[in-house]
């Protein structure tokens, strides 16, 4: 339930830019949210239309895409990819030297990419 | 009929906090006042750990206490009663504190008289972990209690935290608790992360406690 701390800098950003670009009205919202966020989309879209309320956002559509995990073992520089909630991410190893020491090399975006005015 | 433009931003939602946040680490370097963010779940022992350091080392360097809740005064109160200078910040239910209203605490509680500050935040494992503060370092307590498995169930906490306190070590034959395997799942998160057990109740390992933090003020203000 840590949407809601996030999704007011969302609606901050995206009011910003349509006040900026003179806009009537916000179509849509697109994001890039890492798996490594741990986000929740329907509880994203319901803080999103709870905040956007009463600005020029408030009847756009939220597109979420998500940002698949990829780690980098530290060891050998393997790169492989890891899915939250699994078996997987509470014990994961390398698959090549079995070590588990990685670096993140993406999965922790949380951008809004763009959006759609009239 | 109005066409539709689309305006590319590619902005990080934490671009501006993040932004904040170095620039009030950069004015806390200057002024050689060196901030942790105290981060852990409700009841692991925040307050009662800060009291045992405090009554250790507030005589050899100024200590300013920022206590962060929902609502009430009792932790400010309880640190005031060990001589340190404290003050409570109310987040007006926000679950977190970011790096805007952690300068705001810091300039109520005059943080250019102080060496050694800690932001007590609030007490929750998810939404403090996302938002840089501006602090030197990041420690999480983590007690006995809760059990070995919160590294592997709130990843991003384990992730940003320097230094890991696993509190409440006296109460271990009472609990299931594999110490062995916390370590593991922490350093799993982050290979980096310094690991210090205590019992701020029976006083052990306040000590290395301590001297963690008189090394990492000597390194700071170097």
């Amino acid at each position: 339930m840590h949407e809601m701390a996030l999704v007011g800098n969302v609606v901050d950003i995206v009011v910003e830019h349509a006040t900026v670009a003179q806009a009537k009205e916000v179509i849509s919202v697109k994001l890039r949210i890492g798996e490594l966020r741990d986000i929740v989309d329907d509880m994203m879209e319901k803080c999103f239309r709870y905040v956007a309320h009463g600005t020029v956002a408030e009847n756009s559509i939220l597109i979420i895409e998500k940002v698949p995990i990829v780690l980098c073992c530290n060891e050998c520089n393997t790169t492989l990819h890891m899915k939250l909630h699994t078996a997987q991410s509470t014990q994961t190893i390398c698959s090549k030297c079995g070590k588990s020491n990685f670096k993140i090399l993406q999965g922790k975006e949380l951008y809004v990419e763009d959006i759609e005015i009239i | 009929m109005d066409s539709v433009r689309v305006i590319e931003i590619k902005k990080s939602i934490f671009e501006d906090n993040d932004l904040e946040a170095r620039k009030l680490r950069n004015k806390l370097k200057n002024r050689k006042t060196f901030l942790i963010n105290l981060m852990s779940s409700p009841g692991s022992g925040k307050t009662t750990t800060l009291k045992a350091v405090c009554r250790k080392l507030k005589d050899e360097m100024k200590i300013g206490i920022m206590e962060a809740d929902i609502d009430s005064t009792v932790d400010a109160e309880a640190m005031a009663k060990e001589g340190v200078r404290s003050i409570q910040l109310h987040t007006g239910g926000m679950c977190h504190l970011d790096a805007g209203m952690t300068e705001q605490g810091l300039v109520e509680i005059k943080d250019e008289e102080l060496d050694f500050v800690v932001l007590e935040n609030v007490g929750n494992l998810v939404c403090p972990a996302e938002f840089d503060t501006g602090a030197a370092k990041n420690v999480s307590i983590l007690s006995v209690p809760e059990g070995d498995d919160k590294p592997l169930k709130y990843p991003l906490m384990y992730q940003v935290a320097d230094l890991l306190i696993i509190n409440k070590i006296d109460t271990a034959s009472f609990f299931d608790f594999d110490f062995e395997a916390c370590e593991k799942a922490a350093k799993m998160r982050n290979p980096d992360i310094k690991i210090i057990k205590i019992s701020a109740k029976t006083g052990e390992g306040i000590d290395e406690l301590c001297d963690w933090i008189r090394n990492e003020v000597k390194a700071w203000n170097a």
